[in-house]
């Protein structure tokens, strides 16, 4: 003979006993209706501290190489025209049988 | 709903980035030395660079085409070293022959260097004394920094 499984009682006697939320079915619904009407606007607000921030980091820290690559643009193109300058007054400069008219 | 927000806004940043951008590219750059620089435009590179005026760059002008003359010959002068140094090289002359052809294109090449820091020092003159110093400070130290082991062209090393 065999012993009776002491789960299955333990099982019976067992009770869930949730505790009572008043507003879930409201809270529940009303994050629905927050899905629902959301526009990019809304998003917006939701989120203004975060986007202004990145937005505020992006600009400042593209603006700032912008700024950089133009000094480097206008070093390069200083510099070119000064050696363009002087290769047109520099005998030294001048290939093997070009004159200065060339 | 919220992912496509998040996407359309880094769309937005990443936008107001690029014409960051590009304004700080613009505002640094200037844009009439480069559109010299692309024609390779000196005459126009010393108007802007120097502040000079129609009549300065005239005397300019002038003082160039009066150094032509000049220049040709110590260009004439330099080829023809350079020309025999070329053929004493490819004939295998001794050393010593070459040293001493090395030595006349040097010494012709130092009469071009002197002659044209001279002639520098001439165009500064017609500027404004604190322009003709920037010209000078700028220029001379190109001039001098020749290096005469390398074949001629129009880039001085650096």
């Amino acid at each position: 003979m065999t012993t009776p499984d002491p789960l299955n009682p333990l099982l019976a006697s067992w009770r869930v006993e949730p505790r009572r939320d008043p507003h879930f079915r409201a809270s529940v619904l009303e994050a629905i209706g927050q899905e629902a009407s959301q526009n990019f606007g809304s998003y917006l607000r939701h989120h203004a501290a975060l986007t202004a921030g990145a937005a505020a980091m992006v600009v400042f820290a593209a603006g700032w190489v912008g700024h950089v690559q133009g000094q480097k643009q206008t070093l390069r193109d200083r510099d070119l025209l000064a050696q363009a300058y002087l290769g047109s007054i520099d005998a030294r400069l001048r290939p093997e049988g070009m004159t200065h008219s060339q | 709903m919220s992912r496509r927000f998040f996407w359309i806004t880094l769309g937005i940043i990443a936008a107001l980035g690029f014409v960051a951008g590009w304004a700080g590219y613009y505002r640094a750059c200037d844009p009439h030395l480069h559109a010299a620089a692309r024609k390779l435009d000196a005459e126009a590179w010393l108007r802007l660079e120097f502040g000079l005026t129609d009549g300065q760059l005239d005397r300019i002008r002038t003082l160039h085409k009066n150094y032509e003359a000049e220049c040709e010959q110590h260009c004439a002068a330099i080829q023809d070293a350079r020309r025999d140094l070329s053929e004493l090289e490819r004939s295998g002359a001794a050393e010593g022959k070459l040293a001493e052809q090395r030595a006349v294109v040097r010494q012709r090449e130092l009469v071009c260097e002197t002659a044209i820091a001279g002639h520098l020092r001439k165009v500064a003159a017609l500027m404004s004394p604190e322009q003709g110093q920037r010209y000078l400070d700028l220029l001379l130290p190109m001039v001098e920094k020749f290096d005469h082991q390398r074949a001629p062209d129009l880039r001085l090393n650096r």
